[in-house]
């Protein structure tokens, strides 16, 4: 019995032990398709990570998100028909830390800091050659105190990382905004240090770029102070730009906005996107929030050249009237007016019962007056809008970010490049810091340079401004009031206007411009409203009750 | 079946090795040999377990029903005869004397009561009376008499505490599978499908429902404790059909069935679309009669408020109704052959099936065929082997999707969707985002072709009498391919471009299990079995996308993106994981009514981090067989009664592989033109990662009273889930936004009770019988991360039930009707004007914010339950089926989504206007892209009652289908799902609520042949 019985159990255990020896399973993972961070020292793997710096850049301004917190809601624009964010322009309680634009922006630029924290505290170990190395590291830094500007600016006190994260934190606490100034500003100096005049590659950061994004911070940290020596200090960084002799003005404002010339000689930085779907990620989005609704006009449908119309933003009327129009080009240069017919389904048809007019004649027409005459609109077979009949769906469509390259009517990548730092704004800035400075002649030269290049031919003499224009503006006289508006004209929707009038005092406050000049917002804004509230999930995710809320919301 | 069918021959063997060389001792031996026929008809009865009681011999009878016993000592003896599906009957004192023969014929009945059913238990089967645990069984008759594609659909109500749950109507789709609840925030929720013993990584859906002998729904810890890890959401267990020993059968089944929508939106008709659109621009200032905002009517108002083609639909009284136009009747059709059979030494199941389904929206349908081979064999005397295999293709076409219901219910009623010579018109209306969806319907697919195989191979092996080994091997591979075509002449579109993607996933996927197993009984009094696992499990997967835009030809579809101009996307990844297990059980039976079950089972998985891979799972139960009908004992009414009580743990690792590591994820940029990707850190690493573990502590009772009229089940079960996988928020100011953590716990309790009555047993001929199920689970949150008591933000509230997971709770303002213009002054002081929704201002502070917002219920029902009855009258059949799902809330997508902005139609209301002053819906508003607050409007009470299913059925008699050389024909009629009682106005408030493809009846006609 004994025998045959191992016999009998020879073959199963032997089964047993061969399944337990193949099977012998190795339980420790080894992912194929995903990296970890070991990745970073190795020559490749540094570069990417300095790449992936770059990312949160792209979705902030070009989307509706960046551009629902910097063009709405200001003095010069107000809530057009659609879209789900007016409450950023009216100021009401639904502004509140649950939102979701407050909320992914602090995230994207928390993730891009602790992304350029990733290649600062990899570069002393990266197999990386040293002078590639610091100028990689003067990017890092450069985005680093870009996306601190964004944040502080945005919500005030907020956390300071300066190495990455590798384990969950279940605390944080807020650093007061000086602190935050001091960071930036030593990362924008280390940087300027660090960096070529001229980066390897268009869209990369270099000096200049340091450099104006310097004088704006200290425009900034100076705020509404009628003295500061920050004054001194943008001055000196802002003028390194503007006599740099890479940048030239364009000489013609509309060839500024030419989606065939966006490496233009005024370009100092630009967020960059492609043609290519593969590169362009969520692609510029900004073609679609200043288009009105065209295509429920007669004669007219929906197509790519006349762009998707998401009427997020109507100029205010304050701004329509800011232009000198018969000196200045700028109104006429970055406004489509007319819409030429493409759709001979719903062409009018006068009482004979034949259309009047055809496909590829004029269908829309503003002409920008205040009222159309009756004469006027009897002789004309289109349809006319005096701007008495702008609606919060149909009025002059901002055409700085149209794009026509799209590949379908209602594709929403664009490809245009964002340029944040232009050297018109150099050159405003410039101007501002030395006026402030009391170097008011010294500034207006740069000011007027502005203003030369926007002149209507023959009125290059006409649109030049003297200290006692700056005293005298509509809008007060204080030389502030004229340099803000006079960004508006020239920066009109660049996506930094909330915080021209956050820095300048002009937000919120006695001197608010939304009071005066929004119609909707103005009524609401209140003190606190110059800071945006922390979201709820940053707050909630410290038990300790650590973060506080901005006061208000 | 097959599993019986080796007790069978292992204790068949026994009988050979043991009495024989006693009785051989004790000189000459009797027989008993006899027929087994059934009560009903005298036919023979095939597989009958005959037992001489005391002795270890036991046979079957042949397909005659014949059996003998040789070999016994001369004495007085009892019989016992059981098979599957009749009462077990003992015959008592049969002399049994040297050299002679006794006869013993036994008529058996056809059982009334569940006790003696053989039910598959994990790694093994028991009798119904053994088992220790909750076992819900579901047998394969009942599954085939649901005419549906997917096998888990047909056992719904049929067992208590198993919610299953319509996740939408789109032919080939999809139901929701919850045991006893939910219990885990982000690890997977749906019970382990396991088939013949093996896992199935690819689901349940490709699985023919006729192919299933039985199912078997293990919930408590001590049955699904043998799965360990997998064990927490339930486990259910599927039984396939075997060949039997026999003479050749072969079965055709065959249905057809007529599809209609049962319910659909009533949206604003002509004349109601345009009063509510003129109403939008009224509010807005817009409609103006000479000049002034006016109440009538007047040309000049309808000039600006309607396109030119509203006007001469108008004008010329021709409308449209969308949804009829893309709803049709749909169809679903079955063919079924199988050819089964074998000897005692081996035996074969074949099937061959194709099913189709013509759905009831345009352009959707589904169309499986597959086959199935089922052989095993008794290789030598102890050794036998044998396998399977299931090739399913099916092809899914949803076209346009829910996206196609919610166009048609938004298009303007005053259009055409015909030119005058009869051709699609693309745009009705020069509106942006609409179009015709008759054009969607031609040119947008969207279509899924699926390929599984999967195959089982099992050898056994007998050592020792009573001991034996196992091997099982069963790879499960799934090939999916889905191809997406977006011509230029559809919504997303609008006229210019077009997109093709096409996705291709490959599963693969493996079990090994190595079983061995040894039953013993010691003397009268005691009985082991014995089970003892080491299995593994891995699975790979696969992915390859790409997607290419604006092919030159829309002939191409999304064949040819290599034509594409513009390469749009392009990915591939691929995933691993792995399972190590070890597993032991001890079933013991003392004086056959005591019984013991221990469980062991220790799990490794490589989606846990290192040091925390590897958990035990143990679990014990006792049950005590107070009365046993089989030993006609009796007290009073009742004829047996059975408790059984039991507590274990079970696992959840249902994460997403590489959750332990330090994950970074690709950007993407450009310089100058030029592509920049990058890497950024994306995830954090997580070495504390570990199992989710489920304790859950059940009793219940199995009993039957009068005369076995009456049987039934009753439960009650804790479950508590401790070190909860959750994804915990954490500041996201360091970058990340949570991490996978265990933390939290849940509970679930709850009361299941199942009975069956025999309401008249051959009275006249009748035969009827009623089965109820009831089931009440209560699901909450017991604790969470960092010690607190809501996460608003993931809607997780202490006390409350599990957000997540297919279930929701809701939290949203208080509707409070609409302001009414005597409330102006009130209204305006919350910034809202008269014919604007009115929310409740929960803490009175004067604002609408936030904090008004309160739990307004969720989609846990209270209570549910289902109740079946079946008449049998000679040759007749019927029967009927009637689920329900008590207090629950659902979200009425198409109420919340009514934008009332004279844009689009909607579903049609009774809104406000300064004459009519509804207090349930808004104002129209041109202004406003949808009503503040209109989220406050669409929560709903969803119970229901639903007739899940009528049958009539007859068969014909075999004396007439003998002389033609058939066995059984059966021919019938079904309604199913045929009426729904709910005060729920949307469509369904199970899987249809919101616009999305609708749900729809079927009346069938089908027959069974058996040859």
């Amino acid at each position: 019995m004994t025998l045959p019985m191992t016999r009998r159990l020879f073959l199963p255990l032997a089964a047993l032990c061969l399944g337990g020896a193949a099977a012998c399973v190795d339980l420790t993972e080894h992912p194929i398709t995903a990296l970890s961070s070991s990745y970073y020292s190795t020559p490749i793997g540094f570069d990417l990570a300095v790449n992936a710096s770059y990312q949160p850049l792209r979705n902030w301004l070009p989307l509706e998100r960046g551009s629902t917190m910097t063009v709405f809601g200001t003095d010069e624009f107000t809530k057009g028909a659609d879209g789900s964010y007016k409450f950023f322009n009216d100021y009401t309680a639904q502004l509140n830390g649950d939102v979701d634009f407050i909320r992914d922006t602090w995230f994207d630029f928390y993730k891009g800091i602790n992304t350029a924290n990733t290649v600062i505290a990899a570069a002393p170990t990266a197999d990386v050659p040293d002078a590639t190395k610091s100028v990689r590291v003067g990017e890092a830094k450069f985005l680093r105190a870009l996306y601190y500007f964004w944040l502080v600016r945005t919500y005030g006190d907020i956390p300071i990382y300066t190495e990455p994260n590798i384990e969950p934190k279940s605390e944080t606490t807020r650093e007061p905004v000086a602190k935050v100034y001091d960071l930036i500003i030593s990362d924008l100096l280390a940087a300027e240090a660090a960096l070529p005049d001229k980066a390897s590659q268009f869209g990369r950061a270099d000096k200049p770029a340091v450099q104006h994004l310097l004088g704006e911070v200290y425009l900034t940290r100076a705020g509404a102070a009628t003295s500061s020596p920050d004054f001194a200090l943008a001055a000196a960084k802002l003028s390194a730009v503007a006599n740099n002799s890479r940048f030239q003005l364009v000489p013609r404002y509309r060839d500024l906005w030419r989606i065939d010339n966006e490496a233009n000689s005024e370009v100092v930085f630009s967020i960059q996107f492609t043609a290519d779907p593969l590169t362009t990620g969520s692609g510029n989005k900004l073609h679609l929030y200043w288009t009105p609704a065209y295509d429920l006009e007669p004669g007219m449908l929906r197509d790519i050249l006349n762009d998707r119309p998401f009427r997020r933003w109507r100029q205010t009327k304050w701004l329509l009237a800011l232009w000198d129009r018969t000196k200045d080009s700028r109104y006429e240069d970055m406004h489509k007016v007319v819409w030429i017919s493409n759709n001979p389904n719903n062409i009018p048809k006068d009482a004979a019962g034949k259309p009047k007019y055809a496909v590829g004649d004029t269908a829309v027409y503003m002409p920008g007056l205040p009222t159309i005459p009756a004469a006027m609109r009897t002789a004309t077979r289109y349809k006319l809008y005096g701007e008495d009949e702008y609606t919060d769906a149909m009025f002059p469509n901002m055409n700085k970010y149209l794009d026509p390259t799209r590949t379908s009517t209602n594709q929403e990548e664009g490809q245009r490049d964002h340029p944040i730092f232009r050297l018109a704004n150099t050159y405003l800035m410039l101007a501002e810091a030395l006026i402030r400075d009391g170097k008011v002649t010294e500034g207006l030269v740069w000011l007027n340079k502005v203003r030369t290049r926007a002149a209507k031919p023959g009125q290059e003499a006409a649109m030049q401004v003297t200290a006692a224009d700056l005293a005298t503006s509509k809008s007060g006289s204080d030389p502030i009031e004229f340099i803000l508006d006079e960004r508006a004209r020239e920066l009109t929707g660049e996506t930094t206007r909330w915080f021209d009038l956050k820095r300048t005092g002009r937000l919120v406050g006695p001197l608010s411009r939304v009071k005066k000049w929004n119609p909707q917002g103005g009524p609401n804004i209140q003190d606190f409203h110059a800071l945006r509230p922390i979201p709820n999930v940053e707050i909630n995710a410290n038990p300790s009750g650590s973060m506080k809320q901005n006061p208000g919301y | 079946m097959k599993r019986r069918l080796i007790t069978v021959g292992l204790l068949s063997a026994c009988a050979l090795l043991l009495p024989a060389s006693r009785a051989a001792a004790q000189g000459e031996t009797g027989r008993i040999t006899g027929t087994i026929t059934g009560t009903e008809g005298n036919q023979p009865i095939q597989g009958v377990r005959i037992t001489l009681l005391g002795t270890q011999l036991t046979v079957t009878s042949n397909p005659q029903g014949r059996y003998t016993i040789a070999g016994i000592a001369p004495g007085t003896y009892r019989l016992r005869a059981s098979a599957i599906g009749y009462t077990p009957v003992i015959v008592d004192s049969i002399p049994v004397r040297a050299g002679q023969t006794a006869n013993a014929d036994i008529a058996l009945k056809h059982q009334t009561v569940e006790l003696e059913r053989v039910v598959t238990v994990g790694y093994g089967t028991l009798t119904k009376r053994d088992v220790t645990g909750a076992i819900g069984q579901v047998s394969g008759d009942q599954i085939k008499a649901v005419p549906t594609t997917n096998a888990i659909d047909a056992i719904k109500g049929k067992v208590p505490g198993v919610d299953i749950v319509s996740t939408g109507y789109r032919p080939g789709e999809g139901v929701r599978v919850r045991i006893r609840g939910q219990r885990s925030l982000t690890a997977s929720n749906d019970p382990l499908y396991v088939l013949d013993g093996i896992p199935m990584a690819g689901g349940i859906g490709d699985l023919s429902p006729a192919d299933i002998e039985s199912i078997e729904v293990l919930k408590d810890a001590s049955a699904t404790a043998i799965y360990g890890s997998r064990g927490a959401n339930g486990v259910v267990l599927i039984t396939s059909r075997r060949g039997q020993a026999g003479n050749t059968r072969v079965t055709y089944d065959t249905y057809a069935a007529r599809q209609d929508v049962s319910r659909k939106i009533e949206v604003f008709d002509a004349q109601g679309y345009a009063d509510y659109k003129r109403e939008s621009y009224r509010t807005a200032g817009l409609y103006k009669c000479a000049g002034v905002v006016s109440q009538s009517v007047c040309p000049e108002g309808d000039a600006v408020t309607f396109y030119a083609e509203e006007l001469a639909a108008m004008k010329n009284g021709t409308f449209t109704d969308w949804q009829d136009l893309i709803t049709r009747q749909g169809s679903l059709v079955e063919h079924r052959l199988g050819v089964q059979g074998g000897n005692d030494r081996a035996q074969y199941a074949v099937s061959g099936e194709l099913q189709k389904q013509i759905g009831v929206v345009l352009s959707q349908g589904y169309d499986r065929k597959q086959m199935r081979v089922n052989i095993e064999g008794q290789a030598k005397d102890r050794f036998r082997i044998g396998g399977s295999a299931l090739y399913v293709r099916s092809m899914q076409n949803r076209g346009r999707d829910n996206g196609l219901f919610d166009e048609a219910q938004s298009d303007t009623p005053l259009s055409v969707p015909y030119d005058s010579v009869g051709n699609i018109v693309f745009k009705p209306t020069p509106d942006a985002q609409r179009d015709n969806p008759l054009s969607d319907v031609n040119n947008w697919s969207d279509d899924t072709q699926r390929n599984r195989i999967f195959g089982t191979l099992f050898a056994t092996m007998n050592l020792l009498p009573g001991l034996d080994y196992r091997v099982n091997f069963g790879p499960d591979m799934t090939f999916n391919r889905q191809g997406i075509f977006i011509g230029a002449q559809t919504q997303s579109k609008q006229g210019a471009g077009n997109q093709s993607e096409m996705r291709e996933q490959r599963t693969f996927d493996y079990t090994l299990d190595n079983l061995l197993t040894y039953k013993r009984e010691f003397g009268k009094a005691h009985k082991i079995d014995a089970t003892a696992l080491y299995s593994i499990e891995k699975n790979n997967f696969e992915e390859q996308w790409a997607r290419g835009d604006n092919l030159p030809a829309e002939s191409f579809r999304y064949f040819n993106l290599g034509a594409a101009a513009q390469v749009n996307g392009i990915s591939s990844q691929t995933r691993d994981w792995a399972l190590q297990s070890y597993m032991a059980r001890l079933n013991y039976t003392l004086l056959d009514r005591y019984l013991l079950t221990l469980t062991t089972r220790v799990d490794g998985s490589s989606r846990l981090a290192e040091g925390n891979k590897y958990a035990t799972f143990p679990s014990v139960a006792l049950g005590w067989r107070v009365l046993d009908d089989a030993t006609n004992q009796r007290f009073g009414p009742l004829n047996s009664l059975k408790l059984r009580g039991s507590y274990g743990t079970t696992g959840n690792t249902s994460v997403d592989p590489y959750q332990t590591l330090d994950q970074l994820n690709r950007t993407v940029y450009s310089f100058g033109g030029t592509g920049a990707f990058g890497y950024a850190p994306n995830q954090l690493a997580n070495p504390d990662l570990k199992w989710e573990r489920t304790a859950t502590f059940d009793v219940g009772a199995d009993f039957a009273v009068l005369d076995n009229r009456i049987s039934g089940t009753l439960d009650y079960y804790r479950a508590n889930t401790n070190d909860l996988l959750m994804d915990r928020t954490i500041p996201w100011s360091t970058g990340f936004k949570n991490i996978t953590q265990n933390i939290g716990q849940t509970r679930n309790t709850g009361i299941e009770l199942a009975l069956s009555a025999i309401a008249l047993d051959g009275w006249h001929g009748f035969r009827w019988s009623h089965d109820i199920t009831f089931s009440k689970n209560k699901n909450q949150i017991v604790a969470l991360a960092g010690g607190v008591d809501s996460d608003v933000g993931n809607l997780w509230f202490v006390g409350m039930p599990i957000n997540g997971g297919g279930n929701s709770v809701y939290r949203d303002y208080v509707f409070d009707g609409i302001w009414q213009t005597p409330d102006s002054a009130l209204a305006k002081s919350y910034g809202r004007r008269p014919g604007e929704i009115r929310i409740v201002d929960l803490n009175g502070d004067g604002k609408f914010n936030d904090a008004d917002k309160t739990i307004l219920g969720n989609t846990y029902p209270k209570w549910s339950g289902s109740y079946s009855t079946r008449v049998d009258y000679k040759f007749l059949d019927f029967g009927a089926q009637a689920i329900t799902r008590q207090g629950f809330m659902v979200r009425n997508d198409i109420q919340r989504g009514n934008t009332l902005a004279g844009r689009y139609n909607g579903v049609k209301v009774d809104f406000w206007t300064p004459n009519n002053p509804s207090n349930t819906a808004p104002r129209p508003d041109k202004n406003t892209e949808s009503p503040f607050f209109s989220d406050a409007r669409g929560y709903e009470d969803g119970s229901f009652v639903r007739i899940r299913n009528i049958t009539l059925g007859a068969s014909v008699p075999e004396r007439y289908l003998s002389r033609v050389g058939a066995q059984s024909l059966r021919l019938y009629v079904t309604a199913q799902d045929p009426f729904l009682y709910t005060d729920f106005t949307g469509i369904d408030p199970e899987g249809a609520t919101g616009k999305v493809i609708p749900a729809y009846r079927s009346f069938l006609i089908g027959g069974n042949f058996g040859f």
